[in-house]
């Protein structure tokens, strides 16, 4: 989900509505719902398919489709213009694809630049993988004279004024100082030449992906935009240049291509010629449920702006080029669904038998949580997510499974025992009356090498008594009985073994079978200090 | 007159005993017994003289701010004028937590006024008198206690800054009416006394025969009890699990930590997915092991060149990246896994799985919590299908009265849907599913059509167990635990 702002009045007005009725209920269906309203601007969630929707233009164009206003593919056939971008093999070599168009007749206003700059930015930030992937740049052809180049340039020796930098600065000095320079330098990690868009005249267009020049920028008075697209992958850059296009053209603008020339051979963008897919009348209505004629499935996709040609038993779909999310024809389906009305369907009711079961591992869960329950043990539940600090307090030997990027020090380890968790919770209930016996059974994550994850998931019983008579021995006596429940037939023992966590003599491994599962003792003094416990307390932690 | 009054009585027997000694030898815990000699003492039974003296003492948190002062006073002394309320908290110094208690006491004090100004928050600065609870910490820091300072100091012991220790204590006597009836209780050898307690002697002996039973107070038959029982969230899991099984639904579980092969790979979902950045997913310093050639590469082709009539993702893919160990981000790659290794036709399939996800920690995120999700393989599978299953959640599993669908998008699904439902009046978003695509199923093998659905779960415990912030669902208060 990608959320964007944007003005209820100009969406009224671009699809012709008098009143928003039945306008955020459309806006739901056709995958970009409001999430709220402020001082008449609606706040959008667009989904993450849907990068044309990021914007008043893209989102009216959809709308007007599927309020029938007018459907089918928008008109964008663009022509070559006159402008041509030559590229460098140096600078292709840093940033390997180069696309542009141009953009005439247009009147902007404030309110429209500031509109124009957030979907740049949120494109940008989605289709274009923060600016990994492709990034835009936007430029007043008034400012500039044409042809332009894209060259590899010298990161200390190539000077401009960068976009609201305010002083002529050094490639170099722009990735250092400039926040948007801090923000994407990685992207041009370490490089010598940096691959910038420069003028017949010698002016800096842009170092991309990163910063225009203050000299070209885009104001109110702009009447011309030259935009370009660089980045990693053609197809991203040109659904991209696509989509800023189709935005510029429904803004009245009359949009022309440009030619881009490499290693001497030239060819014109954006491509913008529709994607042809075909899909089956009977594959549609099986998927939908539906038994709709070719006819009604073309109107659907109309409904969506997608060009559709009845072909005998197939429709032949020529999906717009601003649309990058088709993969296979199941999305089309999903396109006639959306032009049908996801609200027209009729659930149907499941009538497919299977038996159902709970898994081994909940059934043991179960067994386990009634027994404990039934010995008096008040359940608890924690999370998984610790912290090294915690599990050193509880002086437990285990090796740690670290988070590589935790987002707080709380929890920045999972767990690989309970007890120190329920050692926490005894420790914040010292107010409370005691005895306080707790019990969890919950998942640890344990060291493994034979896993494919190199770790195994175990779920884990532990109960702790914590009063003025909790002892190894009462304690031993509640895990013998329900050993003998869990592990009936097999041979339960304990085993002397000393635990830093417990009393030196008051523990024991315990073992079924012969494997060990876990061990039962009486907590070390320490430990209880460190939890700031004054009652004793026993506990058994064993895998079940 | 009641069982633990009985006890009660005969314990002082041999004469005066204080509260601590009378609970030692009656067994009771503190909190009855008090009730228990109140009755006493009201009926004249007992002679009770309360002592009120308790010691007030500094907890850890306590000794650190009579140290460095209080954070809501380190607050003040950073402001100045009007200023930024993050540039005043970063100028105090205060540590992550100490933040919302400063702002809280500065604000109860009156000592702040906070405005909002174009999305940022001002902090002003009212007043600096020295509050009741720097006084009163002062004080207890000083050594001084007694009744008065019980009183200042009660906000210190909400705030755990200050503990009481030694809870208040009573002594307590028989009176000459308690002692007669105590006598007349356990006068079995006598025919006039009336019998307080069936004992095990009194029914061998046969003593009971023509004698007359002590009737119970029934106003004051009952004291509270300690009892313990199942979490309620773990309860409500159950019972949504409950729900599925008899839908016809079996119940799979899968590892907490996945490979990003399992988690988003097999699901089709490319590499460089937004989802998949450093930020939405916990990383382990683990590579793991890629399953073998016949499945691996079929995924790779997938999302390198397309399967199926699809044109896939057209990039390089990198199994480094898929073999690196992650803390399970979702639950759908448990189908992922279900599906290669035990396909069955037709099949209903469920998990309730702890998934972990970087986020805010605050009253409605938290970085770990469970989706409820699965999968559903059937040949005749369609959208009114899916939707039906939906709606048979909302509906059979979580009692809602209406829903509603829309479009959505999920990267392994095609057509995907979600669902509002509206559960006590309330429209919430309860699920989504989709079919899964096409390019997924055939990497893994599977030539059945699959519905994917998931519920999300933690939300929709808050709702049905009345609980406004998720973090409670893992409360560490007894209390909480044993009302709920």
């Amino acid at each position: 989900m990608v959320t964007v702002n944007v003005s209820k009045k100009r969406l009224l007005e671009k699809t012709g509505r008098r009143s928003d009725a039945d306008l955020f209920e459309a806006m739901h269906q056709i995958k970009c719902p409001v999430d709220c309203e402020q001082d008449g601007n609606l706040i959008v969630e667009v989904t993450g398919d849907r990068p044309d929707l990021l914007s008043v233009e893209g989102i009216a164009r959809n709308l007007r489709g599927y309020f029938g206003k007018e459907t089918g593919l928008a008109k964008n056939g663009f022509a070559n213009g006159k402008l041509e971008v030559v590229c460098d093999a140096n600078a292709l070599k840093l940033r390997p694809v180069v696309v542009g168009a141009v953009a005439d007749g247009l009147k902007l206003t404030d309110e429209r630049v500031k509109e124009l700059f957030e979907f740049q930015e949120k494109l940008d930030l989605t289709n274009g993988r923060r600016r990994k992937k492709a990034s835009i740049g936007l430029y007043d052809m008034a400012k500039l004279k044409p042809p332009f180049f894209f060259k590899a340039l010298d990161a200390d020796k190539t000077k401009f004024i960068p976009l609201k930098g305010g002083k002529e600065m050094s490639l170099n000095q722009i990735l250092k100082e400039l926040d948007k320079g801090r923000e994407y330098a990685h992207l041009l990690n370490g490089m010598r030449k940096m691959p910038c868009l420069v003028d017949s005249a010698g002016e800096v267009l842009s170092l991309v992906p990163i910063i225009n020049g203050e000299s070209s920028a885009v104001t109110s008075g702009t009447r011309s935009i030259f935009v370009d697209h660089t980045g990693t992958d053609f197809s991203a850059c040109n659904a991209s240049l696509n989509i800023v296009c189709a935005h510029f053209a429904d803004l009245g603008a009359k949009v022309t291509k440009v030619k881009i020339t490499a290693g001497g051979k030239g060819f014109w963008t954006p491509d913008d010629s529709p994607i042809e897919m075909n899909v089956g009348v009977e594959q549609v209505n099986k998927m939908l449920g539906l038994k709709l004629s070719a006819k009604q499935i073309a109107d659907c996709l109309g409904r969506q702006r997608i060009g559709a040609k009845v072909d005998g038993d197939n429709i032949k779909a020529g999906i717009p080029a601003y649309r990058a999310d088709f993969l296979h024809p199941a999305d089309l389906v999903e396109e006639i669904a959306l032009g049908y009305g996801y609200a027209k369907f009729e659930p149907l009711a499941p009538s497919v038998y299977t038996k159902g079961g709970l898994s081994e591992g909940t059934l043991n869960e179960n067994f386990v949580r009634d027994f404990l329950v039934g010995a008096s043990f008040l359940e608890v539940y924690t999370h998984v997510l610790t912290n090294e600090g915690k599990i050193k307090k509880a002086q437990s030997g285990e090796e740690l499974v670290e988070i590589a990027n935790p987002v707080s020090s709380e929890y920045s380890v999972m767990r690989a025992t309970v007890y120190p968790n329920l050692l926490d919770v005894l420790s914040k209930n010292s107010h409370n009356t005691y005895p306080q016996d707790l019990f969890e059974v919950g998942e640890t994550v344990l060291f493994d090498g034979k896993e494919d994850v190199k770790m195994r998931t175990v779920q884990k019983a532990c109960a702790v008594l914590c009063g003025p008579s909790a002892n190894l021995s009462k304690i031993a006596s509640v895990l013998s009985e329900l050993c003998g429940k869990i592990f009936s037939g097999e041979k339960i023992e304990f085993v002397k073994n000393d635990f830093p966590q417990f009393i030196a003599g008051r523990s024991a491994a315990v073992l079924v079978g012969g494997k060990k599962i876990g061990f039962v003792g009486e907590a070390s003094p320490v430990v209880l200090e460190n939890f700031g416990l004054q009652m004793p307390v026993a506990l058994f932690e064993v895998e079940i | 007159m009641n069982e633990n009054e009985q006890r009660v009585l005969s314990a002082l027997k041999a004469g005066g005993l204080d509260s601590v000694s009378i609970a030692k030898k009656t067994g009771l815990e503190q909190s009855t017994l008090g009730s228990v000699l109140a009755k006493l003492d009201a009926d004249g039974l007992v002679a009770l003289e309360k002592s009120e003296e308790s010691k007030l003492e500094l907890t850890g948190e306590g000794r650190k701010y009579s140290k460095q002062e209080l954070p809501e006073r380190r607050l003040i002394g950073a402001i100045k004028a009007r200023m930024l309320l993050d540039d005043a908290v970063k100028k105090a110094g205060l540590a992550a937590g100490e933040k919302g208690i400063a702002l809280s006491w500065a604000r109860k004090n009156n000592w702040i006024a906070i405005s909002s100004e174009g999305g940022k928050a001002f902090v002003q600065k009212t007043g600096d008198n020295e509050s009741a609870d720097e006084r009163a910490l002062k004080e207890i820091s000083g050594g001084k206690k007694g009744r008065a300072d019980v009183l200042a100091a009660k906000n210190l012991v909400a705030r755990s800054l200050v503990k009481v220790i030694g809870e208040k204590s009573f002594s307590a006597k028989l009176t000459k009416k308690g002692a007669a009836q105590l006598t007349g209780a356990h006068d079995a050898g006598g025919n006039k006394g009336v019998v307080t307690s069936l004992t095990a002697q009194i029914l061998k002996s046969g003593e009971w025969k023509g004698r007359q039973f002590a009737e119970y107070d029934l106003n004051t038959l009952v004291s509270p009890v300690s009892i313990s029982k199942k979490h309620f969230y773990k309860e409500f899991l159950n019972r949504m699990k409950m729900h599925l099984v008899g839908m016809g639904f079996r119940e799979i579980r899968s590892t907490l930590v996945e490979t990003e092969f399992w988690n988003m790979d097999a699901l089709f979902m490319p590499q460089d997915h937004p989802a998949r950045e450093i930020h939405d997913i916990f990383r382990l310093n683990y590579k793991g092991i890629l399953p073998h050639p016949g499945l691996t590469d079929k995924v790779v082709e997938a999302h390198e060149r397309g399967l199926a009539g699809s044109r896939g993702w057209g990039y390089k893919y990198s199994k480094d990246k898929a073999s690196q160990v992650i803390a399970r981000s979702h639950d759908t790659g448990i189908s992922a896994r279900e599906l290669v290794s035990n396909l069955k036709c037709p099949d209903k399939v469920f998990f309730v799985a702890h998934v972990f996800r970087p986020d805010e920690i605050d009253w409605k995120h938290f970085i770990e919590f469970n989706q409820l999700g699965g999968y559903v393989v059937d040949e005749s599978i369609s959208l009114p299908q899916l939707m039906g299953y939906l709606k048979s959640f909302a509906v059979d599993v979580c009692g809602a009265k209406n829903v509603k669908f829309a479009p959505s998008y999920f990267p392994f699904t095609e057509p995907s849907c979600e669902m509002m439902a509206e559960i006590n009046g309330k429209w919430v978003e309860l699920g989504g599913a989709g079919i899964f695509r096409p390019e997924m199923l055939a990497a893994l093998g599977v030539d059945k059509p699959v519905i994917a659905w998931g519920l999300g779960l933690d939300r929709l415990a808050m709702l049905y167990l009345g609980i406004n912030d998720m973090r409670e669902l893992a409360t560490s208060k007894i209390e909480l635990l044993k009302q709920k």
